[in-house]
Parts: C-alpha cells; sequence; structure tokens
C-alpha cells in the first residue's frame, strides 16, 4: 500500500571555468546499515566532538577520465591475448606496471566505449546509410543504453570504420563509475557479472559544461541508495561530491563572504524601525493650514506661533508665516488657499500625560500700500491624542468700544499684531475690559497625530512577510535566544582555546 | 518593516478660473526611511475639458505601496495643475499639497491651490490676453513648512483626492495612528 518508486536522483548541470581535466570526483559509500558506535567517556572529556558517528565510510577519489578497474577487469586485462584495442593494451600495461589493486567501485571512461551518451548527441539522420537508426528500430542495443535513453556507442562503432571514429569530432565526452557486486570464485574468477552504474558525467566539448546523473549530494541528509535499474538496493548507500579545482575559489568565496556580510549590514540597517529613546514617547503632528474664508480685505497671509509646554522637547520652527495669498470668490464667498504644512516632531517621557500644544493663528491683511492690518486671532488647543482631525477656527480681533475711532484707525493708519501677548486667546479672563472683540472669518485647519513608544525592553526585530501577528509576538523572545545563542558560541570558543592551552601546551617552562 | 498602501483615485479639479482643459502632475513625496515598493508615486492625469458644475473629471488611479522604518516623513502629495489651451499651449495653474492622513480607511480630501500672482499690471495684460503665468522655479517649497510669506499667490480652485489608506505592522512597532 505504501509502496512508492522513491528516487533522490536528480541530475545536475554545472559550468566548467577551466579544463574538465581539473575535476576531481568523490565517490563516498557505506553499508546502508551501518553501525552507529556511541562516544567513550574519554572522548567526551577530551573536548571532542560529543556524539561521533562511526566513519565506515568509503572514500574513493579520481580525476576526470581516469581509469579504476574492477576485478573481472584487471583479470581480463592481466592476460594480453584478451586485449587487441590501443585502450586495452594500454590498460594491459597499466595493470602490469602498477600491480593495480580492484576496489568494488571502478569507471568507465569514453575510450571504453560502454555506456550511452547524452541523448541530445544523438544525431539523427534518414538517410539509407544511418545504420543507428536501424539498429535502434532492430532493438539491437543493449539493455543499459534503453534505460538512459540514448544509444551505446559501442555497437554504433562495430559497424563503423575504424579510421572515421578519430576523425569525428565527439561533442560529447561520458564517464561512468560502476559499483561491482560481481560474484567470484576464490581465486578471483568471475562467475556472473553484476554491475550498476553509480554515477553518469557527460561533458560537452563544445561549451565545456558537465551532466552529471545524479547531481552532488550529502551521505547524511540525503544519501542514494545502490540499486539496480529495477530498484532492487543492494544494501549500499552512496554520495556523490565534486570538487573544481578553481585557484581563484578561495578568493571568490572571501568576496561572496564580504558581499554577504555588507548586504547583512545594509538589510539590517533598513530592517531596524526607527524607535524613540528608552523611556521615551514620541508624537509626531503634520498640522495644515488650509483655507481662510470670509475676511475683509484681498491679500492675507496667516503668522502661526505653536506654544509647546515645558514637559514636551520639540527641535521644530515653532513660528511663522504662510504665503500671501489674493482671494477667489466660490458662489459669493471669498476664499484665501493655503495649503501650508507645518510637521512637529516631540519627545515626551513616558508616563506623563502631555499638556494640549497651544496654537496661535494670526490673519493679517497686506494692501496695495504695504500696509499691513490685523484681521483676526484664533486659538487652537492641540491634545495629543492619535487621530486624525479638521476644524474651522473663528476668528475675531479686537476693537475700539467706539466703533468710528476704531474703524478710522484701522483705516487710516492699519496695524498688526494688535495683542502681545498671544495667552490672552488661550485664557479669556485676561482680557482687558476696554475692548470689544468682533468676528472676522474662518481659518480651516487639518492636523493628524502619530504617537510611538517603545515595545517592551527589547528592539524587537521586523516580521517577515507572511509571518501572522501570533509568531511576532514572539519575536522578543527569539531574539533573546538568538543573544543567548551567540553568547554560548562565544565561550564554546573561549573554552576551546583554554583546552588547547592545557592540553596542547609544549611545557616549555 | 511597515507598510502602507495607498489605493484610490486623483478624482477631479474644481473651481478653478481657466477655461482651457486642465490636467495634473502629482507626486507623493515621503520621507528617507520610506521606500516604494510598487506603484508609480509620480505621474500625470490626462487632460480634461470643463463641465458645466466648473468640474474636470480625471478619475487617475493610484495604487502605491510603502514600506517604512519610521514613521518620519509620512507622504505628502503634491500637485501641480497645468492648463492646456486650444493651441497647445500649456502653463501651471495651481500648485498644491496635502499631508496624507495618518488613519486607516476612505479620505475624501481636498487639495487648494495656489498659483504665484502676477506682480505689476503689465504682467497681468500679458497672462489674460496672451495667457501663462509665474512659476515656481524651486517646487519643493510647497511641501516644505517653511517662512514664505513674501510670496504673493492667487488662490485657485481644489484637486479632490479620494484614498483608501492600509496600515500593515505600525502597532508591531508601537505606533499609534487612531
Amino acid at each position: 500500500m505504501n509502496d512508492f518508486n522513491h528516487c533522490n536522483k536528480v541530475p545536475g548541470v554545472y559550468w566548467l571555468k577551466k579544463d574538465v581535466r581539473d575535476l576531481q570526483i568523490k565517490i563516498k559509500l557505506k553499508p546502508q546499515d551501518g553501525i552507529m558506535s556511541l562516544p567513550k567517556f574519554e572522548d567526551c572529556t577530551k573536548g571532542t566532538s560529543i556524539l561521533k558517528l562511526e566513519n565506515t565510510a568509503e572514500e574513493i577519489s579520481f580525476k576526470w577520465q581516469e581509469k579504476l578497474f574492477s576485478l573481472w577487469e584487471v583479470q581480463r586485462y592481466t592476460d594480453i591475448h584478451n586485449c587487441i584495442t590501443d585502450p586495452e593494451l594500454n590498460y594491459h600495461e597499466i595493470i602490469e606496471n602498477l600491480e593495480y589493486k580492484p576496489s568494488k567501485i571502478f569507471t568507465y571512461v569514453d575510450e571504453d566505449c560502454y555506456l550511452p551518451l547524452p541523448i541530445d548527441c544523438k544525431k539523427k539522420n534518414n538517410g539509407v546509410l544511418n545504420l543507428d537508426l536501424y539498429l535502434e528500430k532492430l532493438n539491437l542495443n543493449d539493455a543499459v543504453g534503453r534505460i538512459f535513453g540514448g544509444d551505446t556507442i559501442s555497437t554504433t562503432l562495430l559497424f563503423k570504420s575504424e579510421e572515421n571514429i578519430p576523425m569525428e569530432k565527439k561533442e560529447w565526452t561520458a564517464m561512468h563509475v560502476v559499483f561491482d557486486n560481481s560474484e567470484y570464485t576464490e581465486d578471483s574468477h568471475l562467475i556472473y557479472k553484476q554491475e550498476v552504474t553509480l554515477l553518469s558525467i557527460y561533458h560537452n566539448t563544445t561549451h565545456n559544461y558537465i551532466v552529471m546523473m545524479p547531481d552532488v549530494n550529502s551521505l547524511e541528509l540525503n544519501p542514494y541508495a545502490v540499486e539496480t535499474a529495477e530498484g532492487v538496493p543492494w544494501g549500499y548507500q552512496y554520495a556523490v561530491e565534486i570538487e573544481f579545482d578553481d585557484e581563484c575559489g578561495e578568493e571568490l568565496l572571501m568576496l561572496l563572504k564580504k558581499l554577504y556580510k555588507r548586504w547583512e549590514r545594509k538589510q539590517r540597517h533598513l530592517l531596524n524601525f526607527v524607535m524613540p529613546p528608552v523611556g521615551k514617547k514620541q508624537y509626531y503632528v503634520t498640522l495644515e493650514i488650509l483655507t481662510a474664508t470670509e475676511f475683509d480685505m484681498d491679500n492675507l497671509y496667516i503668522e502661526f506661533d505653536i506654544q509647546v509646554p515645558e514637559d514636551i522637547e520639540c527641535t521644530n520652527v515653532l513660528h511663522g508665516r504662510t504665503h500671501t495669498s489674493e482671494a477667489v470668490t466660490f458662489d459669493g464667498t471669498k476664499q484665501w488657499s493655503y495649503g501650508h504644512i507645518l510637521e512637529l516632531s516631540l519627545l515626551v517621557n513616558t508616563g506623563i500625560e502631555p499638556a494640549p500644544l497651544k496654537l496661535f493663528l494670526e490673519a493679517i491683511s497686506s494692501d496695495w500700500w504695504g500696509r499691513h492690518r490685523t484681521e483676526g486671532y484664533s486659538y487652537l488647543p492641540i491634545t495629543l491624542e492619535p487621530g486624525s482631525y479638521s476644524k474651522e477656527l473663528p476668528c475675531t480681533r479686537p476693537e475700539e468700544l467706539d466703533v468710528v475711532e476704531a474703524e478710522s484707525r484701522r483705516f487710516f493708519l492699519g496695524g498688526c499684531h494688535l495683542i502681545k501677548d498671544l495667552n490672552v486667546l488661550a485664557e479669556p479672563q485676561l482680557r482687558d475690559a476696554n475692548y470689544t472683540y468682533k468676528s472676522t472669518g474662518t481659518i480651516n485647519l487639518r492636523w493628524s497625530i502619530i504617537s510611538q513608544a517603545q515595545v517592551g525592553t527589547l528592539t524587537a526585530p521586523p516580521p517577515q512577510p507572511g509571518t501572522s501577528t501570533a509568531s511576532a509576538l514572539l519575536l522578543g523572545a527569539e531574539a533573546a535566544l538568538k543573544k543567548y545563542k551567540k553568547a554560548r558560541a562565544r565561550l564554546a570558543a573561549a573554552t576551546k582555546d583554554l583546552s588547547e592551552v592545557a592540553y596542547g601546551g609544549t611545557g616549555d617552562g | 518593516m511597515a507598510e502602507l498602501h495607498i489605493l484610490g483615485q486623483l478624482h477631479c479639479a474644481s473651481n478653478f478660473q481657466d477655461k482651457s482643459s486642465l490636467f495634473c502632475r502629482y507626486s507623493f513625496q515621503a520621507g528617507p526611511n520610506w521606500t516604494v515598493i510598487s506603484g508609480c508615486p509620480e505621474g500625470q492625469t490626462v487632460s480634461g475639458k470643463l463641465d458645466y458644475e466648473k468640474t474636470v473629471i480625471w478619475a487617475h488611479p493610484l495604487d502605491i505601496h510603502y514600506v517604512t522604518k519610521g514613521v518620519q516623513g509620512w507622504p505628502k502629495l503634491l500637485v501641480q495643475v497645468s492648463c492646456l489651451d486650444s493651441i497647445g499651449r500649456s502653463w501651471i495653474v495651481g500648485y498644491g499639497c496635502c499631508n496624507l492622513p495618518a488613519v486607516p480607511g476612505l479620505h475624501n480630501i481636498h487639495v487648494n491651490c495656489w498659483v504665484p500672482s502676477s506682480t505689476c499690471i503689465t504682467d497681468r495684460i500679458r497672462q489674460y490676453f496672451l495667457g501663462g503665468s509665474h512659476q515656481l522655479i524651486q517646487s519643493d517649497i510647497v511641501n516644505l513648512g517653511l517662512n514664505r510669506f513674501k510670496l504673493k499667490t492667487q488662490s485657485k480652485g481644489t484637486v479632490q483626492l479620494q484614498v483608501n489608506l492600509l496600515l500593515r505592522n505600525f502597532s508591531q512597532f508601537g505606533v499609534e495612528y487612531k
């Protein structure tokens, strides 16, 4: 019921910077049911790794097109009568000279012409002389070739002239690493041959890249099983490693590390949210003086003055004037447009309820003689409650009790800043009884308030996109855990140095 | 990082005195903490003629996604309304600026516009008969709250902005906006 085709072997493609001969291939082989050995007490006391698995993996390393022989190959090529072709004679010499010791893992190189090349090297030719096509139709290619979906070179070459073979420039060269599971007699004679391909590497000579089947893997995390084409396991696991003999590899690694560090620094800079200082709460106030309406004169500007309570720190400009605007009439109502934006950044100690800001506005007109007259005053207390607000502020101006005198003075002399201390607008009880206040027009305002305070004691890192709010709550704990891990690593490094001093000292003193 | 989505439209312009077609160039300005990750923060609407209510409908869609690492420099919208006359000339007839609210939800914002006024009678006559207007050399003055009372301006109409604001992750950084 649970039987399914488990295949973790996937192909890999690698572009080569240098010659393929610099390639170093490693195969690690181990029995599938290896014994795990627990550490001894002495191992732990010496400060080595706590849990060490018995390293039973056999490691075989070879280069591109390096021939490794199996036992039956050694038997075969030892006898010179079995060697006919040049490669076979060459193998005979190698075995004779080196006293070669056969292993379970051996290789077929390109000269062996044993196993197939990739499909795309197969050149379809519909000509009458294409023997390859007919061989395929007649099912004459060997079984291994059909597994890989290609034709064997061995049979193809049988029908080709020996002289023509080296003349053709081959696009692909192949190398196969094979596991030998053949049965032998006691005197090393082959009873029956049984082998399976562990790794096939194809090199494209035109574009200088290699195709590996299967790709590089880890023996611990993702081992490949040694099994037949039908999926029958042979009780071994293996891993493939490949090393490009790249001289500038270390430099590249260093460069990548530096780049990664720089990127990380930049990301950290980007990801750190700007927070107010510890123990402070920050308020951001954006105030817009939008319009003024229903005033008398044509040209009007507004002077603003913001008074900040003593317990609030503010570094922004708190006094200024808008541009002078000429009125436009909509539906019989005069309107002056400003759109003047003020931004305040306020810092308050946490635990203190800040007093409201005092905003004083003075609408001032200017005539063509250059005289300035106060048209009206207005006052607004801005409580630091987060939100967006808008308000129409009515304006008034002080006027003498005698209307004729007041109008005459205003018409002929003008004059602005009629009130020296603007606090009388905030505290009406301070008003002088010898004046009346005349309503003049309105000023439209809009303002937004945002507050920001520290969240907890740790500055929580920002959540990644897609994280839920619940996980965001745990970020503080994660930050603490990270700090703990860092401290632990530092402690481990320090203890390592101490152990080296203790055990590895030369005893000069 | 906290995020702000601005979805909506630059709806219309109304009460501009000019009889020519009107179009608007807009630009969202934000502080250095803010980064646009999708959408175009600058653009230009189509040019439209005034209807019987002296209104030009643009219905220009807005869809901007900001990420931010600080609330300083909350985005603002700068608009620059220009007219296009029958012989293809165009000049600016209104500058305006508004701060985007910090409260999520639908907002209907009126941006009041103004334009530098002509300072002498000859300029007025020339503008009346030939068209044209004074322009700001540095348009930064529109969105900076600097002292600018020496600048004499003529009030113009309003640009209407309809936006939906979506805020994300702000509360995780201790930000209160409502």
